[in-house]
């Protein structure tokens, strides 16, 4: 009998060992929503944030606005005042969830103020809400970029135009800068049927430069020799901290004809290191987009909100106007 | 096992776009661990002394409670929920020896 229970104990084991390999489901804590709060400030547009709460990574849920939070604004820690809600202007806005797979819409109002942020001042929000904990974030508008030695070289080339300009950089602080080239042309043309139409265009046009202050997008030499293509061109002060920089740009004239255009301006900002760090760690994350937490090594998207999540940014956004 | 991330909204004002991303927050680095790892082995020896030779007779389990160790964890989705797994191997594994010495 005893050599019977043993035979069966050693039957049970060995049964139970059979299966090398499970799966079970992982338990996942209940998450307690946090506060969202999302701002860009500019010197150009009063000011305008979005609150809402977050949501666990595991809900089905979306996160949802929240609509009477108590936001309050500080500049230079000296209070402003309350941001109201804009109940009168309700965006309808197409939630992305990173692959466009959504089919969710969300009715989104702004918290806004009828102030204007200036330059060279740093502004708080916080956000309070008895349901959350309360939340603060800070960010920083830099000063103005004083640009010299604009010259328009239109002769040199055949199927290009070269843009150049100067500024000095503040030695003083890390300095990010953005720059685009934004037009506004129509041409007329006679069609096949000898009838004369009028086509327009605009928008931002693709930049060429080989400036090594200007991020890469390709690790082969691009198209005219260039290293840099891109209609936005986000950089830093790292290589040219405190010093001139001479900016060249060129613009392939195959689409782009400058006697046509009635508007090209370039669009120069400067912005706060929150900014930076933002857009980067953003398109970062979106390129690991295949990415979990268990397949490798994600990159989180820089907040600079205590207490809670999201964003504060600040841009000083300056249009140098070549047209007219 | 803790996850500790969450979605937010990126809607930045004043950027004319018609849309608005959802992101995952993934908290500080290490703030997701794994379950902790644990296992008891057991084992016994019976000795039979012979007159030319010793016998031993072994006894042994190796994850004695079949403790579902991780070994990785994944993310998927199930019926369009999405959901944690994790992979264990090596449940108890029993073993029986004999043994003869001269």
């Amino acid at each position: 009998m005893k050599n019977l229970n043993l035979l069966l104990l050693i039957a049970i084991m060995c049964f139970l060992s059979c299966d090398m390999e499970t799966v079970i489901d992982l338990e996942i804590p209940a998450h307690e929503p946090v506060l969202v709060l999302n701002g860009r400030l500019d010197t150009d547009t009063n000011i305008q944030v979005l609150i809402s709460s977050s949501v666990g990574a595991f809900d089905n849920s979306t996160p949802s606005m929240v609509n009477n939070a108590n936001v309050i604004l500080f500049e230079n820690n000296i209070e402003i005042e309350t941001l109201t809600l804009d109940t009168d202007n309700t965006y309808e806005m197409y939630v992305n969830d990173g692959n466009w797979n959504s089919s969710t819409f969300l009715d989104m109002n702004y918290y806004v103020s009828n102030y204007i942020p200036k330059e060279n001042k740093s502004y708080r929000i916080e956000v309070k809400h008895p349901n959350f904990n309360d939340l603060t974030a800070t960010t920083y508008i830099p000063d103005d970029i004083l640009i010299y030695n604009f010259v328009i070289d239109s002769t040199s080339y055949n199927d290009k135009l070269n843009f150049q300009f100067s500024f000095d950089d503040n030695a003083n602080i890390e300095n990010y800068y953005a720059l685009e080239l934004k037009v506004a042309c129509s041409k007329v043309f006679e069609d096949e049927y000898g009838y004369f139409e009028l086509y327009g265009w605009g928008g931002r046009i693709e930049m060429n430069s080989n400036d090594p202050s200007f991020p890469s997008n390709s690790f082969d030499v691009l198209e005219g020799g260039y290293r840099f293509q891109a209609n936005r061109a986000v950089f830093n002060d790292a290589l040219f901290n405190g010093q001139q920089k001479n900016i060249s740009i060129d613009v392939f004239t195959e689409d782009f004809e400058y006697k046509d255009c009635d508007t090209i301006k370039f669009i120069f900002s400067t912005f706060s290191d929150d900014s930076y760090k933002y857009y980067n760690s953003l398109s970062d994350q979106r390129e690991n987009g295949g990415l979990d937490i268990f397949g490798g090594e994600v990159t989180p998207v820089f907040s600079n909100v205590n207490n809670g999540l999201g964003i504060l940014i600040s841009t000083n956004k300056q249009e140098v106007y070549i047209k007219p | 096992m803790l996850l500790h991330f969450l979605k937010q909204y990126l809607g930045t004002p004043n950027n004319n776009n018609d849309f608005v991303d959802i992101v995952e927050s993934y908290g500080p680095r290490n703030s997701t661990r794994l379950d902790a790892y644990h296992r008891l082995d057991l084992g016994f020896n019976k000795t039979i002394k012979k007159k030319k030779s010793t016998r031993i007779l072994s006894f042994g389990a190796y994850n004695a409670y079949s403790r579902k160790n991780p070994f990785f964890a994944y993310l998927t989705y199930e019926l369009g929920n999405r959901v944690a797994k994790q992979v264990s191997l090596f449940p108890i594994i029993p073993s029986i020896s004999y043994r003869i010495q001269f």
